[in-house]
């Protein structure tokens, strides 16, 4: 009986039961540390605490790591981040971030979402970024709310010592995208949105882009604030909308409606004033990574907004846990996908560079195709998407909107410039599903007088949102043809690329010289484009300089035209055709550790004819 | 002896209640006007952010701050070679003119004579003022017999404004402005904005007709 009862008690789930945290009053610095440690305790083989970075004043910033595997980086799985107290008033951002923990690591035994979501990411749980302001914020608390904003609990920023007599920057003016910008942030050093004296300039916002450049495979970041209730989405350094604005807000309206499905606070979306250096614009523009700020309870009001009742506490998770629910699950492995390459696992990324070149041609899709596959101006053909499903079961209610749009413009999916080719809703079974959609070729050219088009796929269903269509990633870099011919003839193959990035970048070509057959010879021009230039130059070039750049820099927006000379051996087959495949990435003019950005591809089919220009002068 | 001591006692006592004196009354302790860093200063211009973290990094420049495009930075070994080298035209800067204090001054006389010296008024109490400067015109003020402190412990202190502005358009100017804006809020009279701002910043938003109400600071502290 003894024996039985150890068994039993060892395979029990250990931990604490949903609810163990107290929310009925605020955590300060040191109940945080002890409510982590708590949950790792409880469920060791789930959580783990790291630490990220040491502030100025020396105290450590703790991130509560979530994962199957927890002690194992498993660089396949997804990454999501969810951060609070950038600024240190916002004691309220806090509590959300310890909620979320405290949900997940309770619910991995009994919800099947919540286990099959942590089996496929590494969640990663930062409540305090600001822990010197935190500190700061909290030393003089009496329990009691004051009126005067200059009272310690408001403090906003971190406590460095700016040598001029005041204290702090605005951790959430610091960030490296579009910084210091003086609509939205403030170069002096008593303002509260001083952005500091550089970008990354304190170790506080470096600790937190390290979490995010060392994620091999971030979907998203969450930043929690308060207060206004608001769920905000890039840009915040400007009022227009950014690259990719449907998938943002997209999320950002669900979110909404999550939120407000709870207790009924519908929060806006808008504030009318911009914010530059700040967390999710550094996300969105370098990295291409969904991030947001909701700004928590309670609803507009003076400063003591900043001190709300601890009533508040709770009601506040409680409203915003389905939208963080629904954003990790959007960034667990997608159930239908359509394949890159031939090789694609449906495991993102899909593609990536190795010391030795690219791993595979991609965004050539195999899962998309036309029949027939040469394309008449007004015909119409007929366009199969071929679906994948990673779930073991059939699918309900997929959705796969098909697109063409033209890639001089624009290659986001969906986008105000992409027409819409139709629509399939169905089951995907588990051996997936090819659709036929007939679509009739746009007659004319397209906006730089070439007859090309792109066509790409949206799949959409309950458990496969936003994060992981296949848009995504496929709007940085667009390499292409500027024919449309099916083979064309050994000569030059005229390519163009361009930087969809919102920073300037440096633009990698690479040939996949495995698929050329001995005697082919491809050149890539020594000088394409973008010679350095030093003094008095633009900015794009210093940045060049320093990094010792060896690619093609591109402005944002920013076309080259890239001529690749082939030359075919003299005992060709000249009508056996040969693929040559070219891939273009993106690195970004900035500093530390550089992320390629995955472009797209094209595959020339090419015959050793000669030129029919050359045929003529024989 | 005992005399002594009480003579001792009473010594300290005086310093102690002087020193409070000061601190209530006066601009409190002396503030060092050398500059921080006793290295040359170079200014080079910039095109963002980015730049100045790759310079950062790669050369491991240490900036001082950064206004109107250009970057100050301290002068360390070889610094200026490796910038000249890499297309940069470094200009050699006073420290003087470079490096900022936020201080107390006195409250004598009118605002603007203490003004023209070229000090940024920041904030005006009761018996000083608060001003930001560079050590070189704070240098002039105090030539000039003005009194400079150095700060309290919560200074320089946000007011807390409610403004109310007719459009969109005037939050983001609110907001050019630097108030550290807390919400807003569209209601029927208008969008409200609620935020923090120092007297300066009050001053700017009057001069442009904004209609600013400094809301009290009540002695009955709100329970949470």
């Amino acid at each position: 009986m003894r024996a039985l009862m150890i068994v039993a008690a060892l395979l029990l789930p250990t931990g604490l039961a949903f609810g163990a945290i107290d929310f009925s009053n605020f955590h300060n610095p040191t109940q945080v540390q002890t409510e982590m440690e708590n949950l790792v305790s409880s469920f060791p083989t789930l959580a783990r605490i790291e630490t990220i970075g040491t502030s100025l004043e020396g105290r450590q910033i703790k991130a509560l790591k979530i994962s199957d595997n927890v002690s194992t980086n498993e660089p396949n799985e997804g990454d999501v981040i969810f951060v609070a107290a950038h600024h240190a008033r916002e004691w309220i951002s806090v509590e959300m971030t310890l909620y979320l923990a405290e949900y997940l690591l309770t619910h991995y035994a009994t919800d099947s979402r919540v286990r099959a979501d942590m089996d496929n990411l590494q969640i990663w749980i930062v409540p305090i970024v600001n822990p010197d302001g935190v500190v700061y914020s909290w030393s003089s608390w009496a329990g009691i709310c004051p009126t005067d904003p200059s009272n310690p609990r408001y403090w906003r920023k971190n406590r460095r010592v700016n040598g001029d007599g005041t204290f702090g920057v605005d951790l959430n003016r610091n960030w490296g995208f579009e910084w210091g910008l003086n609509s939205g942030s403030s170069p002096n050093t008593n303002n509260d949105t001083y952005r500091g004296p550089s970008a990354f300039s304190e170790p506080e916002t470096q600790a937190i882009r390290n979490l995010v450049t060392n994620a091999t495979n971030l979907k998203a970041l969450v930043t929690y604030h308060s207060f206004s209730e608001l769920f905000l989405r890039p840009w915040g350094y400007s009022t227009s909308d950014p690259p990719g604005e449907s998938t943002l807000k997209s999320i950002s309206d669900r979110s909404i409606a999550a939120i407000a499905a709870v207790h009924g606070h519908t929060y806006s979306d808008t504030i009318w004033y911009t914010a530059s250096g700040e967390t999710t614009d550094y996300l969105w523009g370098s990295k291409r990574t969904a991030a947001f700020t909701p700004e928590l309870r309670p609803g507009p009001g003076g400063v003591v907004g900043f001190c709300p009742p601890p009533s508040e506490i709770l009601p506040s998770n409680q409203e915003n846990l389905p939208a963080a629910l629904a954003l990790i699950h959007d960034a667990g492995a997608r159930e239908v996908w359509i394949k890159d390459h031939p090789a694609d696992t449906g495991q993102e990324p899909s593609a990536v560079w190795t010391s030795s070149g690219w791993s595979h041609a991609f965004w050539e899709s195999p899962d998309i195709w036309t029949v027939p596959a040469t394309l008449d101006q007004g015909a119409t053909v007929d366009l199969h998407v071929r679906m994948h499903n990673h779930s073991g079961g059939p699918v309900h209610d997929v959705t796969v909107d098909v697109y063409y749009t033209d890639p001089r413009i624009s290659l986001e999916f969906p986008n105000p410039n992409a027409t819409l080719i139709g629509s399939w809703t169905g089951t995907v079974p588990p051996a997936g599903r090819e659709v036929t959609l007939p679509w009739s070729v746009p007659i004319g050219t397209n906006s730089w007088g070439e007859r090309h088009w792109c066509v790409g796929a949206v799949i959409k269903h309950a458990n496969d949102m936003p994060l992981t269509t296949e848009a995504q990633r496929t709007s940085n870099v667009g390499i292409r043809n500027f024919n449309t011919t099916e083979i064309i003839a050994a000569g030059t193959l005229n390519i163009a690329a361009t930087n969809y990035l919102a920073v300037a970048s440096e633009l990698l070509v690479n040939i996949d010289r495995s698929s050329i057959p001995e005697g082919w010879k491809v050149f890539l021009p020594e000088k394409p484009i973008g010679e350095y230039k030093v003094g008095g130059v633009k900015g794009i070039h210093r940045k060049a300089k320093l990094l010792d750049s060896k690619g093609i820099l591109l402005e944002p927006g920013e076309t080259v035209n890239i001529p690749i000379r082939v030359e075919p051996p003299h005992d060709v087959d000249p009508d056996k055709p040969v693929d040559i495949r070219v891939h273009g990435a993106l690195v970004p003019l900035v500093a530390g550790k550089r992320d390629v950005v995955n472009g797209n591809g094209y595959t020339f089919r090419v015959t050793g004819r000669k030129p029919c220009r050359q045929c003529e002068d024989r | 002896m005992k005399i002594a001591r009480l003579l001792l006692c009473w010594i300290i006592g005086v310093i102690f209640l002087g020193c409070e004196h000061m601190a209530e009354h006066g601009v409190g302790n002396a503030v060092n006007l050398d500059p921080n860093d006793p290295r040359p200063v170079l200014r080079i211009s910039i095109d963002d952010g980015d730049e100045i973290d790759l310079l950062r990094q790669q050369l491991k420049v240490e900036p001082i701050y950064v206004k109107d495009g250009q970057l100050y930075l301290s002068e360390t070994k070889g610094i200026r070679e490796k910038l000249d080298e890499l297309g940069y035209r470094p200009i050699q800067m006073t420290p003087l003119d470079v490096y900022e204090r936020v201080v107390r001054i006195e409250r004598r006389g009118a605002e603007s004579e203490m003004i023209q010296v070229g000090v940024e008024l920041i904030n005006r109490e009761p018996h000083y003022w608060i001003v930001r400067g560079t050590l070189a015109q704070l240098r002039a003020l105090k030539r000039l017999g003005y009194q400079l402190g150095t700060l309290g412990p919560n200074e320089p202190a946000p007011r807390e404004v409610r403004i109310v502005v007719p459009t969109t358009k005037d939050v983001q100017q609110v907001n050019q402005l630097h108030v550290d804006i807390y919400s807003v809020e569209e209601t029927k009279l208008g969008i409200i904005i609620y935020g923090g701002a120092f007297d300066a910043q009050i001053d700017e938003l009057k001069a442009h007709q904004y209609v600013v109400e400094r809301m009290p600071v009540t002695k009955q502290e709100v329970k949470p």
